[in-house]
């Protein structure tokens, strides 16, 4: 596989507050990430350091480019979708089609006025007429019908009703499944792209503290369901995250293999909700 | 190319208010009143019984001495006859004069509002968008900074002219056929009298060739202005202002010269351009025959580039 976004060390401060340190990973073409952290973890940044939306140390390269000097070449292989609206409220959405098709080469203008067309956004609307969800249904409507190989989506669905957000879900599936092109996403409703999603990179304080794919997830950590009477036992194995659920332990264990942890109890694997509250809350004891 | 149409476009599509009703209206205001007051003089004139002194200057003689005239109750619609008579017998030149003037001054209003509204683009050209975050949505498209930069500043300096140029040559297009109607009652040679001597084709060629010298001139100007609206993080209106202000003050105080402070003056106010008009505009563009000119072409550029970079690092505010 060919690797779509290389970073090596990137940092960025502001002031003495790092919002990125020293951060290292990599995105592999087809790959679809979750990049996932509380707020102020530092996702934006890092997304808008592949984007070249924003200056940063270290070595960066997204499709062969570096995002600083070379951002509207990036552009040309890569689609950004921001959280909440960032299409000018005065834009007609028949201007933004115009516009979007006339600087942009692989922009597919029936596609995009297919997928518009299954909404109830009409041409001559403002962007300002449109409520929340209509704003980013447009804006995905744009980016879908651009043949890209990075799709970046930040919240795309924040704010948004759960009638939306499942839509906008199925949607993206359904058109990107199966090809060649690599998604980043970041969201909070880490449930909602659980089972969407082939990597995960965890980032706390400007720092990734967890990068794997999916299918290493059961390999690495566990969870147990943990017996009474082995948990002296379990403790001793340093478990890094213990929560109360029913009257018992359940822990969470990193890098133990499931033969040792298999006699303490109930064997799981944990969910990406589990595991990112084990992590944030990890660093933070 | 296609980018760049498409740049220019955008812009066009954002400022529609500014860029095409607002030169809309005033047209529209101005050919109304102009033929409400000629309709209404001729409709209206038979009866409008004017006694005692009626003064009325500029349009009617002799530009440099005002003239009172003494009429005992006589129609209004006589008195514009008279007075068109003596036009009319006016030299050539004096007519030119005199059209001159009223030509111009209709145009006027449209002058001075293209001025503002170049000046208010290009304030808030390069600022709105990371206000209102829609920067993070023009920068995921591949469009270069420095394309960018050079759509909105052909916007300003061109496009808008332009548009404003086409809506001044309407009006006095409107201003022509106006008066000629409303001195065709009047029995005398309009050819001779209104039309030839307006010499409107000539009249365009000269102001095309002013507006071409403004933009020019005031390139540093505007190139300053774009340069404040690429990095001010807020209120750029006061930093465009205030830091030549402190310039000054700065030159005033510990300089004791007149370098910049003069070279600021000229630039922000093309004022004395204006009177210079009306020696031709050879003689204006004699102006931009000197080091300072060259100057200004440097400066401009350093500043745009300041532009092009800050756009680069540009992020929502």
């Amino acid at each position: 596989m060919s690797t779509v976004v290389q970073a090596q060390g990137v940092s960025k401060h502001y002031g003495d507050f790092a919002a990125l340190d020293n951060v290292s990973f990599t995105v592999e073409k087809g790959s679809i990430v979750g990049l996932i952290g509380p707020n102020g973890a530092g996702k934006t940044t890092a997304l808008k350091a592949v984007l070249g939306l924003t200056g940063f140390n270290g070595e960066l390269s997204v499709m062969g480019h570096d995002p600083r000097t070379g951002r509207h070449h990036v552009m040309e292989n890569v689609c950004f979708v921001a959280d909440v609206g960032v299409l000018p409220r005065w834009l007609k959405v028949g201007e933004a089609l115009d516009y979007v098709e006339g600087v942009h080469p692989r922009f597919n203008r029936l596609k995009a006025e297919a997928l518009l067309k299954e909404t109830n956004i009409g041409t001559m609307q403002k962007v300002k007429q449109l409520s929340k969800g209509m704003v980013t249904q447009l804006h995905l409507a744009l980016v879908m019908a651009i043949e890209v190989d990075l799709l970046v989506l930040d919240e795309p669905t924040l704010g948004l009703d759960i009638l939306y957000r499942k839509a906008f879900y199925d949607r993206l599936l359904n058109d990107y499944f199966d090809k060649e092109t690599s998604i980043i996403i970041t969201t909070h409703q880490v449930e909602e792209i659980e089972t969407l999603l082939s990597h995960l990179l965890f980032i706390d304080r400007g720092k990734i503290v967890l990068d794997s794919t999916m299918d290493d997830l059961p390999k690495r950590y566990a969870q147990v369901l943990v017996e009474p009477e082995q948990l002296g036992l379990a403790e001793s194995l340093q478990p890094i995250h213990v929560r109360e659920m029913l009257g018992r332990k359940s822990m969470i264990f990193e890098n133990i293999d499931q033969a040792t942890l298999a006699p303490l109890g109930e064997l799981h694997v944990p969910s990406v909700a589990d595991l990112f509250v084990a992590k944030m809350q990890r660093g933070r004891v | 190319m296609k980018t760049l149409t498409t740049l220019l476009k955008r812009e066009f599509w954002e400022h529609k208010k500014t860029f095409f009703y607002l030169p809309l209206v005033i047209m529209a205001l101005a050919t109304f009143f102009l033929i409400a007051g000629m309709g209404s003089l001729r409709i209206l004139g038979d009866d409008l019984m004017v006694g005692g002194h009626v003064e009325i200057n500029s349009r009617t003689a002799n530009t440099d001495d005002q003239q009172v005239y003494e009429h005992s109750s006589m129609p209004l619609d006589v008195i514009f006859g008279e007075k068109l008579a003596e036009f009319d017998l006016l030299s050539s030149a004096d007519k030119e004069k005199v059209l001159n003037i009223a030509y111009l001054s209709f145009i006027s209003p449209l002058a001075t509002v293209l001025w503002a509204v170049i000046f208010m683009y290009f304030l808030t050209c390069l600022y709105d968008d990371r206000k209102d975050r829609s920067i993070l949505f023009w920068k995921s498209m591949p469009v270069s900074d420095t394309m960018t930069v050079v759509s909105k500043l052909l916007t300003g300096l061109v496009v808008l002219p332009v548009i404003f140029f086409v809506a001044m040559l309407v009006l006095q297009v409107i201003l022509m056929l106006a008066s000629v109607l409303f001195a065709l009652g009047y029995g005398i040679d309009v050819w001779q009298t209104l039309i030839a001597p307006a010499n409107l084709i000539g009249r365009w060629f000269s102001m095309a060739a002013f507006l071409v010298f403004l933009a020019l001139w005031c390139l540093p100007l505007f190139a300053w202005v774009m340069l404040v609206s690429s990095w001010a993080k807020s209120v750029p209106l006061a930093w465009v202002l205030g830091i030549p202000v402190v310039m000054v003050i700065f030159e005033q105080v510990f300089f004791r010269t007149d370098m910049v402070t003069g070279y600021i003056g000229r630039h922000v106010f093309p004022g004395g351009m204006m009177s210079r008009l009306a020696e031709g505009v050879t003689s204006v563009y004699s102006s931009l025959m000197n080091v300072e000119f060259l100057v200004s072409l440097v400066l401009a550029t350093v500043m745009l580039a300041g532009a092009v970079y800050f756009r680069s690092k540009a992020d929502e505010l």
